[in-house]
């Protein structure tokens, strides 16, 4: 955040991460301060646990909403997955398994969030592990019934679609073709980690490499159907040296230019700030 | 249903007891155990990373190696209760109070209450120092009833070890580490200077004073309990504490 509180970095929007601009004041709250001033904000929060079970912390609600005024976000995003249970916080994105209960669960959560923040959410589809042998639906399902009972937006992951595909067997780009393209407000592109070898093998959702080039394809299939979008690149493990991080950025800017030539509305940004 | 699977994913991944979930988890290939463990692996590990940035010194002064055992340890028994990670490991020194396997190390207890200081100090409000005039305009006869409203950012530290010394001794750039007489308790009081977080060690008189004026004692009652030790001197307290920023207000 330091280097852009000047504003010299060219970067056409900056994301924070909620929960580490939360402080009631001190150096970080500063820097946030001064950025902002230069460039439009993304909140992204992952604290909030839009799947528990036992309903979203109203604490948590209220320091969101006062860091929401504080900062006028451009667009607010969360997780569709969950990380609090009898009020622990497990500092993961732990995933749901996608059924009528869940998605009740999850509709009610995201629209009180939605009621007390004022403003519409993103919601961010997880890197998962594993899948649940309860799921009835497919996750693209899950997410469209979602956005048609909360009127939430989406924040597609194209990263965690590939890494969810090839650790549960699904079909990515049947994935992308079916979520409502109305719905996606944001594109999120990171680097994984294949993890183990033969069966065991996992991709891990790292933010720590290069996007690889199965994602690179997914992404641009998916703008070509619902066209430019919002994009960053999220790298916040192991972070390179700036070039080789515009260049990723480049890389994303040619896909969107291509999509819309003369369009001034396909922007990008930096690396996901801490 | 939904309630139940949480509570057993969320075993697997603090307690590393996934039997509760296992039965319900679904993989392409390979074994499940491996696919829950990843989230074990994530949870321990963002948590052991959060906790490292917070105690540098303390994971200097033990090692990397036995940071990590440790950190586990705390992590499974004071999981975060809020997702603000910046508030997270408050607990930490008075773990390693009765942490056994650290009982070589007495003073790494007295090392991590400063690092925790130092992190509260650098995410407290801000707040504008008191203006020394105002302290210069009370009329004299009604000084030793004056109460102070103390700096957000400021912790009095009273430790039975050096832990100042020891502090700056394990800093990165610090390659040839001292002798240190650890039997030498130490004060010191840790303060905000603009965006920078400082610490200066102080008499044991003087943290008495400034603890007992934090509590909103008067000047007068908090000069009393300091000057028990002949070494207190009020004018240096008063110039010290009104120079770093000590203070925001007072109230005659």
């Amino acid at each position: 955040m330091l280097e852009f509180a000047s504003g010299s970095p060219s970067a056409a929007w900056l994301e924070i991460h909620s929960e580490n601009f939360l402080a009631p004041g001190g150096p970080r709250m500063a820097q946030l301060e001064a950025a902002r001033s230069h460039y439009p904000i993304s909140c992204h929060g992952v604290g909030l646990s839009l799947g528990s079970a036992e309903g979203v912390s109203d604490a948590h609600l209220a320091r969101l909403r006062t860091l929401i005024e504080r900062v006028e976000p451009v667009l607010v995003s969360e997780h569709l997955s969950f990380s609090v249970i009898d009020g622990i916080y497990v500092n993961d994105l732990l995933p749901l398994p996608y059924t009528e209960e869940a998605l009740d669960t999850v509709a009610a959560n995201i629209a009180h969030a939605q009621d007390t923040l004022g403003r519409q959410i993103l919601l961010e589809n997880p890197s998962s592990y594993l899948a649940f042998t309860h799921s009835t639906i497919s996750e693209w399902e899950f997410l469209d019934a979602v956005t048609q009972r909360t009127g939430c937006g989406l924040l597609l992951d194209v990263n965690n679609v590939y890494v969810s595909a090839v650790n549960n067997g699904f079909d990515a780009e049947q994935y992308l073709d079916a979520i409502p393209a109305h719905a996606v407000g944001e594109i999120h592109l990171a680097g994984h980690l294949v993890d183990g070898d033969g069966e065991d093998q996992v991709l891990i959702d790292t933010h720590g490499d290069t996007v690889c080039d199965a994602v690179w394809r997914l992404y641009e299939h998916v703008i070509q159907r619902i066209g430019p979008r919002p994009t960053l690149i999220e790298w916040d493990t192991d972070i390179p040296e700036l070039g080789v991080l515009l260049s990723e950025a480049d890389r994303a800017q040619d896909v969107l230019d291509d999509a819309a030539p003369n369009g001034d509305h396909a922007q990008r940004g930096p690396a996901c700030v801490a | 249903m939904l309630r139940e699977l949480q509570m057993g994913l969320t075993n697997a991944a603090l307690h590393d007891s996934p039997s509760a979930v296992l039965d319900h988890v679904q993989v392409a290939r390979g074994s499940r155990e491996k696919r829950v463990r990843v989230y074990r692996v994530n949870v321990i590990n963002s948590l052991t990373d959060v906790l490292a940035a917070a105690f540098p010194v303390v994971q200097r002064i033990v090692g990397a190696r036995f940071f990590r055992a440790m950190a586990k340890t705390f992590i499974e028994a004071h999981p975060p209760r809020e997702p603000m990670l910046y508030r997270y490991g408050g607990a930490l020194p008075e773990f390693l109070d009765t942490y056994d396997p650290a009982k070589d190390v007495p003073y790494v207890a007295a090392v991590a209450r400063l690092e925790w200081a130092r992190v509260q100090a650098y995410f407290a409000a801000d707040a504008e120092p008191l203006d020394a005039q105002r302290l210069a305009a009370v009329e004299p006869e009604a000084l030793e009833g004056v109460t102070f409203a103390v700096h957000p950012a400021v912790h009095v530290i009273s430790a039975e070890f050096p832990v100042f010394k020891i502090w700056q001794v394990n800093q990165p750039q610090v390659t040839d580490i001292p002798r240190i007489d650890l039997t030498r308790a130490e004060a010191g009081v840790v303060f905000r200077r603009g965006h920078e977080v400082v610490q200066r060690a102080i008499s044991k008189s003087f943290a008495a004073w400034l603890t007992a004026l934090a509590k909103g004692e008067a000047l007068g009652t908090a000069t009393e309990l300091a000057a028990a030790d002949n070494d207190f001197d009020l004018q240096d307290a008063l110039r010290q504490t009104l120079a770093d920023g000590v203070f925001t207000d007072i109230s005659a």
